[in-house]
């Protein structure tokens, strides 16, 4: 969940805060690389589903046990 | 990263294939860690995701739209990229569509490219036993007639005709064990693959 989606901020800021979330949970060097590789792999995938199984498996292979 | 395939499921997707796509993922699976599921994916072939740690099992989703040929050719081509050292930490290798390739990806494919047919014709050891099935690896004929397009098309039609007087013949039991059976089913399922991988080919 980012807060503040409602208000329609831009994909910088929504990205900035999911980072800083994200930081929160994991810490600022595990953040930091796995938002080096979303930058990197979502301009690659154009189809809803196939974005969807990639952050899903991401998440679940990124984040710690 | 690109993979060039061609689309369509071959006619050749016999039980050999089948049980030759299960032994390269339970290969992958004890020898590389990487756990393989299917998914419908749309725009991608393949997604390799590496965890931030190298001891940590890596994970492919493929599409499961891909036929057994291209699976087996998609799990040769993870391989070498393994054996390249292309999944770093945290790292998501994108297996994109046939004739998607984007610059920074190219050199990263076409070196893992390279080492995927080194792999398939026996000529590492780095991707274990993910190279074609060994008695047809080694038919020097075979090879160089996959190599060209036209013949790729006429020996894959000759074999399945083989396949179908086999059958027709009633004499499968009599031939199970025997090397004209052991060399056909090996032929078709390395035809099979390189049908729809042709870069895997000389």
């Amino acid at each position: 969940m980012i807060l503040g989606c409602e208000r329609e901020l831009s994909v910088t800021s929504i990205a900035e805060e999911g980072h800083a979330v994200l930081a929160g949970f994991v810490g600022e060097p595990l953040a930091s690389l796995i938002f080096r590789d979303l930058a990197a792999t979502l301009p690659k995938l154009t189809d809803r589903n196939t974005l969807k199984e990639y952050l899903e498996e991401g998440l679940r292979v990124w984040l710690p046990k | 990263m690109a993979t060039e395939m061609i689309t369509g499921r071959p006619r050749a997707e016999s039980h050999t294939l089948r049980a030759e796509e299960e032994r390269l993922r339970a290969h992958l699976e004890q020898q590389l860690r990487v756990r393989t599921r299917f998914a419908p994916l749309s725009d991608v072939r393949a997604l390799l995701v590496s965890s931030d740690r190298g001891d940590r099992p890596k994970s492919l989703v493929v599409s499961s739209q891909a036929s057994v040929a291209e699976r087996i050719y998609l799990y040769v081509h993870v391989a070498a990229h393994i054996a390249l050292g292309h999944n770093l930490p945290l790292v998501t290798i994108v297996e994109r569509a046939p004739g998607v390739t984007r610059f920074t990806d190219a050199s990263r494919h076409r070196e893992a490219e390279e080492l995927a047919r080194a792999i398939w014709w026996g000529q590492t050891d780095k991707g274990g036993l993910l190279g074609a099935p060994s008695f047809a690896q080694r038919h020097p004929v075979l090879r160089r007639l996959l190599a060209s397009e036209a013949a790729r098309g006429a020996i894959r039609s000759v074999l399945i005709g083989m396949r179908h007087v086999y059958y027709d013949l009633r004499v499968e039991r009599a031939l199970a064990g025997s090397r004209l059976a052991a060399w056909l089913r090996d032929a078709l399922c390395l035809t099979a693959v390189v049908c729809v991988a042709p870069q895997l080919s000389d």
